[in-house]
């Protein structure tokens, strides 16, 4: 009997959870994510192009990064998901956010709100 | 709750992780449909689809990815070596085995025995409300052979309990209660077997307990001095006996032929506080009927027929509580028959076996059982690493081989270790069979006549082999994770060495060492406590054991103590006639069953000589024959006959010492001795009889003088037929007697027949009992060591197969061969032997009190253990070295 052992090495992979595909800083699309479902319930393609539409298509959310960011976030507690069916009649998976997800979204606003003001002041001084 | 969210989700994809996965891929299915959808406004339909499925990616890797993700990966990567060691193990079930039934055997007989000494030291009885507030009482009482020795008795007459219950404030709850006792509920014509307890009114109250139907007892149906036949049955008794109806509360049952009312059944659960489940308890009243001896009511006399409990709450001084029950106590004890001013009251734990009193052998035996087991764990881990560690050398080179292609050390042991602790827990799962039949087994052993309340294990005793299996499994595979994490991986990976280079390893000689250091430590416990039962069988009691019956008839209401006396001679005389009968006495108790102690003089002097700080000496009435039916040999003298009598004018017969005592340097033959004071009549001593042992197997000598019968002394009448039979026809005679009784005696209960080696046999057991558990233990070990020395010279054997073929074809002789092979392990037993004989040194004083007639460090012994290990060690390190004599130097030079 041939066996495969968990001993031999996986091939590196890159690290989905600390890079992007679309080069955003790790946490930022969670946030982007957590903050558009406060419009509501949607599904992971709704989701992609609500980002992609609000940040003038700036943000490309590209599916590879987008469903491995919304598994960290149904992992952390932040949203649940389920089958619902579409205006279409067609059945997708539709991603909720929680109150444990808003209060997260608060937090990640303030850290944003206070880096970025920073940041603009380092900015300005010259 | 959002972390429940989170948590749910993990759990669900962790346990449906098929199931998630193809919803994962219907998800990103419909994610590419919507994306062709939207980019067929700009492209042909197929173009756009690849074009989606090109900015998708993998959607295989990421489905996998999104595994990886989730925080609990590591329960994952855990299934994955779980399931990778279960294939490992597989393919090696002859090791697996091995491993499985050496920790199982190691790990069950200790949850067994942890279970036992659990029950007795320290679970608290189930059902009692706050356990740690309800104390025994106990009176500390002067042992009068030993000056200056106390020790503690559980038994209260009842003018002490009532004492003692007047004189405590109400603060503190007292109640009396009587040992459980065997008796028959008595149903038509079949006898159910019970255990009643007799008890206060204030016992259940004081327990906590309540009632699961009807009531408890009244104080008025509690009053002492008018019986009231009522009873209370136990929950378990109410289930097994009456199929658990409601009508049985006002029903009558016949207990021992009196007609009791059953008033209530208790709480599910409890079942009195002793290890001996309690079926029914009935009031005090009926503990016993009539007059003592001394024509005052039975409650009246200072029979110990009570224990007593109390249940103190917090806050309240016991030591003041005590010193009040001390005084009540002697108060009404100083009318006693022996006054003690110095008894005291104390109290003791709720659970028996935690003192104060004497621990009985058999639980000595367990608390020194529970070290020897520890022992044998302790060899089986080392036997179980020590096959591990030859495991992971044998894997050197293919571990070598991962850890140059990149595994990181942390997973390599985390690979080692979940493979041993997988061999921990299948071990485990032995080790629960084996816990479940050796608790039983050990209780039946140990503790036969108790009928236990609580299961032999329970729920601890599954989560103490749970934990014992993790905590073995990763002591046991530490030693290889810890020689696998540094291998010379260039030296390993070298062509020419097949499974890498041997070398000896100190660990391994190490474990070996001490596996047979502990083996010796055993099997020198298993020598001493086989030496002590054949100096305990060899003691000589004065009887012909094997050849002395008796028969005692039992009743519920007893005759005429002379109408049971002239029955017995009319059985007595039918008995004499029967084939394998040699000879039949009457007496009144059976050999070391009781004798009485009766005042004695001599008339020329003013007391009796003192025999080791005993003045005066015990005495037995028998019939004229008694000494041929015992086999105790007449020195001098004769022995009693029909026409001898007690009083004016009387006969007796004595032992040898008491003879040599009060008459010194002559014959006792004719002498007077009086039984009664000075001015009573001389009885002359007729017979010398050999000395007996009067109740133990191991005691004090003492003195014995023997009385004949007189119809008008009806307390000392012979109510025990004893008969001499021939010993290959035991059986046969002893349905005779019981027949023979039975029609001497229509109403009698089941009469007790048995020979004195029978009857002696509870006091042997603890002695067989230790050498039979110590010989199992130390036979254990010593397989166990065996197996250990086999493997490990077998092994070493063959990793050096290339080195014997190059010796032997350099003209090294096979003996050399073999003498080089079963040296080297013949170095490692010696240093084990060592160490073995100085532990077994020092621990002996630890067994030192269980043994008889023998010195813990008893030469003998020490030499045979040591032999017995070296000779077995040798004969399992000769068998590979054997092998290794055999090599063919071409072929082994040939190898790889």
């Amino acid at each position: 009997m041939q066996t495969v052992s968990p001993l031999v090495p996986t091939m590196p992979r890159p690290n989905t959870a600390d890079r992007s595909a679309s080069g955003l800083p790790p946490g930022t699309l969670e946030m982007l994510i957590l903050r558009t479902l406060t419009v509501g319930s949607l599904h992971g393609y709704a989701i992609a192009q609500h980002i992609a539409k609000l940040s003038d298509g700036v943000f490309r959310v590209e599916q590879g990064s987008l469903y491995p960011a919304l598994e960290r976030v149904l992992n952390k507690g932040w949203a649940t998901v389920r089958w619902s069916e579409t205006p279409t009649k067609r059945q997708a998976r539709y991603y909720s956010i929680t109150p444990s997800g808003r209060k997260q979204l608060k937090e990640k606003i303030a850290d944003y709100e206070r880096t970025s003001t920073a940041i603009a002041r380092v900015m300005a001084t010259r | 709750m959002s972390l429940l969210d989170g948590l749910r989700h993990r759990l669900y994809v962790l346990w449906r992780g098929e199931r998630y996965g193809r919803e994962v891929a219907r998800e990103l299915h419909f994610h590419v449909e919507l994306e062709t959808l939207a980019a067929s406004h700009d492209h042909s339909a197929i173009d756009a689809e690849l074009a989606a499925r090109r900015a998708m990616g993998n959607t295989t890797y990421y489905r996998e990815e999104v595994r990886r993700m989730t925080p609990l990966a590591w329960l994952d990567v855990l299934r994955q070596d779980v399931a990778y060691a279960w294939r490992g193990l597989r393919r090696s079930p002859g090791f697996t085995g091995a491993v499985m039934i050496t920790l199982g055997l190691g790990m069950g007989v200790n949850a067994a025995v942890y279970s036992f000494l659990d029950t007795l030291f320290e679970r608290p009885p189930q059902g009692v409300v706050r356990p740690s507030e309800v104390r025994r009482l106990y009176i500390d009482v002067a042992e009068f052979q030993i000056p200056g020795a106390r020790f503690a008795i559980p038994g209260f007459s009842y003018p002490s309990v009532r004492a003692i219950v007047a004189a405590e404030s109400a603060q503190v709850e007292l109640a009396a209660f009587s040992e459980p006792d065997s008796v028959a509920v008595i149903d038509g014509a079949t006898r159910i077997p019970i255990r009643a307890s007799h008890v206060s009114a204030s016992y259940f109250s004081l327990l906590g307990v309540k009632p699961e139907r009807g009531r408890f007892f009244s104080g008025d149906e509690a009053r002492i001095e008018a019986p009231t036949q009522v009873a209370v049955l136990s929950d378990a008794f109410w289930r097994r006996a009456f199929g658990a109806r409601d009508a049985v509360v006002g029903r009558k049952v016949d207990i021992e032929g009196r007609p009791f009312t059953v008033i209530g059944v208790a709480a599910p659960g409890f079942s009195g506080i002793d290890l001996d489940a309690v079926d029914v308890w009935l009031t005090a009243n009926t503990n016993a009927y009539g007059l003592a001896f001394t024509g005052e009511p039975w409650y009246e006399s200072f029979n110990n027929d009570f224990e007593m409990l109390a249940r103190i709450p917090p806050g309240v001084s016991e030591a003041r509580l005590m010193a009040t029950a001390t005084q009540a106590h002697l108060s009404v004890h100083l009318r006693g028959l022996m006054y003690d001013s110095t008894q005291r009251v104390e109290t003791g734990s709720i659970v028996r076996a935690a003192g104060p009193e004497n621990t009985a052998r058999e639980v000595s035996i367990s608390t020194r059982l529970a070290g020897v087991t520890l022992i044998v764990l302790l060899i089986a881990i080392a036997n179980v690493a020590n096959l591990l560690l030859v495991r992971a050398t044998r894997r050197r080179r293919e571990i070598a081989l991962r850890r140059a292609l990149g595994v990181t050390g942390g997973r390599l042991y985390a690979q080692l270790l979940t493979e041993s602790v997988l061999l921990g827990m299948l071990g485990g799962a032995v080790a629960l069979l084996v816990a479940f039949w050796s608790a039983t087994a050990l209780r039946r052993l140990l503790l036969p006549h108790v009928q236990w309340s609580t299961p032999a294990i329970d729920a601890r005793t599954v989560w103490l082999i749970a934990g014992l299996s993790l905590a073995v499994g990763i002591v046991a595979g530490l030693a290889p994770a810890f020689q696998a994490s540094q291998p010379n991986l260039v030296d390993s990976l070298k062509a020419g060495s097949h499974e890498g280079a041997y070398r000896r390893s100190m660990l391994r000689s190490t474990l070996l060492a001490l596996q047979t250091a502990l083996s010796i430590v055993l099997l020198v416990g298993a020598g001493l406590f086989v030496r002590s039962l054949g100096n305990v069988r060899a003691i000589d009691l004065g009887y012909d054991v094997d050849q002395t019956m008796f028969a005692e008839p039992h009743f519920v209401t007893s005759p005429p103590a002379a109408d049971v006396y002239a029955r017995l001679d009319a059985a007595a005389d039918r008995l004499r006639e029967s084939p394998g009968v040699e000879a039949v006495a009457l007496a009144q108790n059976a050999p070391m069953r009781g004798y009485s102690g009766t005042g004695i003089s001599l008339p020329d002097r003013d007391s009796v000589p003192m025999f080791d700080g005993m003045r005066g000496a015990w005495n037995l009435t028998v019939s004229p024959g008694y000494f041929r039916a015992t086999g105790v040999p007449l020195i001098a003298g004769r022995d009693l006959n029909a026409s001898d009598r007690l009083g004016p004018g009387g006969s007796v017969v004595v032992s040898r010492t008491m003879a040599s005592l009060y008459w010194p340097g002559e014959s006792a033959i004719g002498k007077c001795l009086i039984v009664g004071k000075h001015g009573d009549p001389c009885s002359t001593v007729v017979g010398i009889v050999a000395d007996v042992h009067r109740g133990r197997v191991i005691e004090k000598p003492g003195l014995l003088f023997y009385l004949p019968a007189a119809p008008t002394d009806t307390f000392s009448l012979p109510r025990t037929l004893i008969v001499r039979v021939d010993e290959h026809k035991a059986g046969v005679v002893s349905a005779r007697i019981a027949r023979e009784l039975a029609r001497q005696f229509p109403t009698m209960m089941p009469a007790t027949v048995m020979t004195l080696r029978q009857s002696l046999d509870s006091q042997l057991r603890p002695w067989r009992l230790g050498a039979e558990l110590f010989t199992a233990l130390g036979v254990l070990a010593l397989v166990v060591a065996a197996l250990g020395v086999y493997s490990v010279v077998a092994y070493s054997v063959s990793q050096r197969t290339r080195e014997m073929g190059i010796r032997i074809a350099l003209g090294a002789q096979r003996s050399d061969v073999v003498s080089l092979v079963v040296g080297e392990g013949a170095r490692v037993l010696l240093v084990g032997v060592a160490a073995g004989v100085a532990i077994s040194l020092a621990a002996g004083r630890l067994v030192a009190s269980l043994l008889y007639g023998i010195s813990p460090r008893d030469l003998p012994v020490f030499i045979g253990s040591t032999l017995t290990l070296l000779i077995i060690g040798i004969v399992a390190s000769a068998f590979p070295s054997l092998r290794a004599a055999r090599v063919d130097p071409v072929a082994a030079l040939r190898t790889d």
